[in-house]
């Protein structure tokens, strides 16, 4: 399956590394992190923290192995953790704290330098998500039904506000309007107003942030020109918050080695800004690679292979080059 | 190259077919312990830009001024989870991957359909 599917077009974001995974014969099981998604939304300062997280992290690993994992009969004697940046975190804790509960880790999109974080929150340009995104985070919803509301829906986004625009003397051409749109916050507060299916407004409490708009997520998850501007702007509409609990226990807290015995895989994007300021090989001759330097906080570990993914950001599965990097996960497993 | 967009379609249906997916709610007991931090409830932007400068201010490590100490947390939380496995699985003994995603994504980010 891997050798065909490097060929394969980028096709209506259709991407899947658990096909994959899959196709090699694992099962998977794909969480959202305790806090976001559709997981309970705790008190975003003191509750939804890493720790919490790897709490919730473990708690599902020990139902797969013995069996009580709601809906799935399978009692797994092999249970793996693949990661990426924070759920990497979050794995390589659970492997140091519960060395026992993972037979093997993959830490994709992560290394163990913490220097470009600051610039990562700068770049962020946090807001409140409540406010960045109001038809998702926020306390709004739009009626579908209404005269007033389905008339405007069925209007073109770009040239309703184009009009608008227009209406108060703005004149912008298409594809300017497209660019203050899709660039800006404006494209971030409107998100989810036209969806065929209304999203559910989720009304979290102001701890939880979000970046500002599609270029602080290019900047810090995405190489220019190595992604589909769709597919990005697929990222930017799907996004989800990060709490100020998680922004204090990103890098805090965690133990400097961990005890694993078992397989350890690195993949990073060559061009990651977050984990290697945009470049992993520049080490300055110190070892071959930024994540390459996680070697030394898996003393113990059976195997150690740290990958570095040509023309790929921070967030891997985005870039054209990902059905590469799925196949390449998780070779030692 | 044209014969293998040709292809493509065919052949990705049939792989998009191979799998068997549920989605579930896992109830589960958090058990951490963790800091308590002291930061003033935000308001505005502009308590979330004013955090951001405390937060990457040099020589100042802010993590350690907001924490005022350590507490246990023990509480029921749900988690939403989505497994999948091959559709013709025989296997006796699979091995199972646990996916955890980053900072602004879920579980989408391994799988978008």
């Amino acid at each position: 399956m891997c050798s065909s599917y490097w060929d394969l077009p980028f096709n209506n974001y259709n991407y899947s590394y658990v096909d994959v995974a899959l196709s090699r014969g694992f099962h998977t099981v794909s969480i959202d992190r305790y806090g976001i998604g559709n997981s309970s939304h705790g008190e975003p300062l003191n509750q939804v923290q890493a720790p919490a997280e790897v709490s919730a992290l473990l708690e599902v690993s020990n139902m797969l192995r013995n069996g009580t994992f709601p809906s799935v009969n399978t009692k797994f004697n092999k249970v793996v953790h693949v990661g990426h940046s924070f759920g990497s975190a979050q794995s390589y804790v659970l492997s140091a704290m519960y060395p026992n509960a993972t037979d093997g880790v993959v830490l994709t999109g992560f290394s163990m330098n913490a220097t470009w974080l600051p610039a990562t929150v700068a770049d962020w340009n946090l807001h409140l998500a409540r406010l960045n995104q109001p038809l998702r985070f926020g306390n709004v919803t739009i009626g579908r039904q209404s005269r007033w509301s389905s008339k405007y829906l069925s209007t073109n986004t770009v040239q309703l506000i184009q009009s608008a625009l227009s209406f108060i003397g703005i004149n912008f051409g298409n594809y300017a309007v497209w660019e203050e749109i899709a660039t800006t916050e404006v494209g971030d507060i409107i998100n989810g107003y036209n969806a065929t299916v209304a999203p559910v407004a989720q009304n979290l409490p102001t701890g939880y942030l979000s970046w500002s708009d599609f270029t602080a997520n290019i900047y810090a998850f995405l190489t220019p020109g190595m992604f589909d501007i769709g597919f990005g702007l697929f990222a930017e509409m799907t996004k989800q918050p990060v709490t100020l609990g998680e922004i204090f226990t990103l890098a805090n807290g965690a133990p400097e080695t961990s005890p694993f015995t078992g397989p350890v895989q690195v993949l990073t994007g060559e061009n990651d800004q977050i984990y290697c300021g945009g470049d992993c090989l520049a080490t300055g001759g110190v070892g071959p690679s930024i994540p390459d330097a996680v070697r030394s906080a898996f003393p113990s570990a059976r195997t150690f292979e740290a990958y570095i993914q040509p023309h790929t950001g921070h967030g891997i599965n985005f870039h054209y080059n990902s059905t590469v990097s799925a196949c390449r996960e998780p070779t030692l497993l | 190259m044209v014969a293998a967009s040709l292809f493509a379609p065919v052949f990705l249906a049939g792989l998009a077919a191979a799998k068997v997916c549920t989605n579930v709610t896992v109830p589960v007991n958090i058990d951490a312990r963790q800091g308590v931090f002291n930061v003033p409830t935000l308001q505005s932007n502009l308590d979330a830009t004013t955090f951001a400068l405390n937060f990457t201010r040099q020589g100042t490590n802010f993590t350690n001024v907001a924490l005022t100490g350590y507490q246990t947390l023990q509480f029921s939380a749900n988690i939403s989870a989505k497994y999948c496995r091959p559709d013709n699985d025989n296997s006796t003994n699979p091995t199972v991957q646990v996916l955890a995603h980053g900072i602004g994504f879920d579980k989408r980010y391994v799988c978008t359909q």
